[in-house]
């Protein structure tokens, strides 16, 4: 489980997370949900030690972030982030080099699941092929927990499709996945829980099938009525 | 490559092979500008020694008079040779920068990956700190075969008569910059500890901006200004205190490789803190 307790974090003057605690559990899907600079991608940012917090308690499985955890807990943020100079082969290699989940049979399953060709220069590729190397790279680890930023943002229909497959592929089955998306239509259907914050604070917390079935709104619904008033 | 290989050996590797280009731009840089001062240099002083002999109908004793002779040092004290050096230490320093700001800017933000993988953060500082001597080390050796290849270029070139006996040991021995660069005198561990003071220093400087920014450039420079002042007070000692016998220079050289040892300590506990805990990506 991830866990957060009572977080805070400010840039400069600006408070961006003021008090923010949640879990997201193994084997669902958690959702973060807001509006642009709410601190959605500070969190996961957070969570992975990319980010230092003012004040808080961030664990995973109960243990605080470490080098270890890093072969446990995969993050695949918005922008790419392995060498532009490297093919998608040699990002493969890097990646089997340092990390002992890395699953290469699932990688090269994933290279055909998203037709992508290994001999290709990242650099080169579009960004919607540069957001499948990155979820290559994070899918391809056997880990516990898949964080994700914003995995359709300026992505085209067709690949938008296929990282939805994604979702309810066996690539996630069993792990935790804590995504933040704009896009949530997309993946609505998938979502076991939501977070939905507001103002550096969460504003409510619930269960997507629950809300469904008890009150007959969708998430996208909940949205509405909190961010227009 | 393997995976029994220790991450601080396969980062330091992968560090390596991103500096290639870099690195063996400055060494072809540094022999070919060599080849062309052992060239050019010897040339252009038979040239005029020709010149003077042919226009003066002189003796060779009035062309020694008056022209002197060609030493392998005067060579070396030629552009030719200290610009590429010039052009070497600028660019490791420079690459000494770029080495960290390379992950966080361009394109792609290559510092997740290196901040997420399972290994240490201070590994890969080191890999960093031992990349830029690996260059430091490839470049001196650069410099000192390119001197043992242009001693006989020079020799050959230069008539015997009018060619300086000082020979390629003594040349380097009175070069200011080979004295500093090149392992001549039993001190040279001196300057290898102020090189690795000051890369430790600068390495603190960029984590502490990569950490809190503005603020950090001016903690940076604070702390900088700090660890020089500390490395430096010995040195005005005498003058302090008006008194020349205050500290031999024996005791002066222990106090000071204590001082940069101290530094060079906190320099990476502090990194190792701002890696840990405070860098942002």
């Amino acid at each position: 489980m991830i866990e957060l307790k009572n977080v805070h974090k400010r840039f400069g003057r600006k408070k961006v997370l003021d008090g923010i605690s949640f879990t997201a559990n193994k084997s669902e899907i958690t959702c973060l949900v807001g509006v642009n600079g709410v601190g959605k991608t500070t969190i996961l940012n957070a969570i992975m030690n990319l980010t230092p917090i003012n004040k808080g308690d961030i664990t995973i499985d109960g243990k605080k972030m470490h080098a270890n955890l890093y072969n446990k807990v995969a993050f695949i943020p918005d922008v790419a982030i392995m060498l532009p100079s490297m093919t998608v082969h040699e990002a493969m290699d890097f990646m089997k080099d340092y990390y002992s989940t890395w699953n290469s049979k699932r990688a090269k399953e994933i290279v055909r699941f998203f037709r992508l060709n290994i001999s290709d220069t990242i650099s080169e590729l579009s960004k919607g092929n540069q957001a499948k190397v990155n979820l290559l790279m994070g899918l391809a680890l056997d880990v516990d927990y898949i964080l994700m930023d914003e995995p359709f943002s300026g992505i085209d229909i067709f690949t938008r499709e296929q990282i939805t497959d994604v979702f309810s592929s066996r690539l996630v089955e069993d792990r935790g996945v804590l995504i933040t998306t704009h896009e949530i239509m997309d993946i609505e259907h998938l979502i076991d829980k939501v977070v939905l914050l507001d103002n550096g604070k969460i504003y409510k917390e619930f269960n997507a099938e629950e809300m469904r079935e008890t009150e007959g709104k969708s998430v996208v619904d909940v949205m509405r009525e909190v961010y227009n008033g | 490559m393997k995976k029994s290989l220790s991450p601080l050996l396969k980062l330091t590797n992968f560090e390596l092979s991103r500096l290639s280009k870099f690195l063996f731009t400055l060494m072809g840089l540094t022999v070919l500008a060599n080849l062309v001062g052992y060239i050019y240099i010897p040339m252009k002083f038979m040239d005029k020694i020709n010149k003077f002999t042919i226009e003066s109908s002189a003796t060779t004793e009035e062309v020694l008079n008056s022209l002197g002779t060609l030493s392998f040092y005067d060579v070396t004290m030629s552009l030719w040779i200290v610009a590429p050096i010039a052009i070497g230490v600028s660019g490791l320093l420079f690459y000494s920068i770029f080495i960290w700001y390379r992950e966080w800017f361009g394109k792609n933000t290559f510092a997740y990956r290196l901040l997420m993988l399972p290994v240490s953060r201070m590994t890969l500082f080191f890999s960093k700190f031992i990349v830029i001597f690996i260059g430091i080390f490839t470049l001196i050796s650069t410099q000192i075969v390119s001197l043992f290849i242009g001693y006989p270029i020079v020799s050959a070139i230069v008539d015997s008569t009018y060619f300086s006996s000082l020979g390629l040991i003594e040349s380097m021995y009175m070069h200011p910059l080979f004295l500093i660069l090149f392992p001549l005198e039993p001190n040279y561990f001196l300057i290898l500890i102020v090189g690795a003071t000051v890369l430790l220093v600068m390495f603190t400087l960029i984590l502490m901006e990569r950490s809190f920014a503005s603020k950090g450039i001016l903690f940076g420079i604070g702390y900088a200004m700090v660890a020089l002042a500390i490395v430096l007070f010995p040195l005005f000692l005498s003058d302090i205190f008006n008194n020349n016998y205050l500290i031999y220079g024996s005791e002066l050289v222990i106090i000071e490789v204590v001082l940069m040892i101290i530094v060079s300590i906190s320099s990476l506990f502090t990194s190792r803190y701002l890696i840990n805990n405070k860098i942002t990506v």
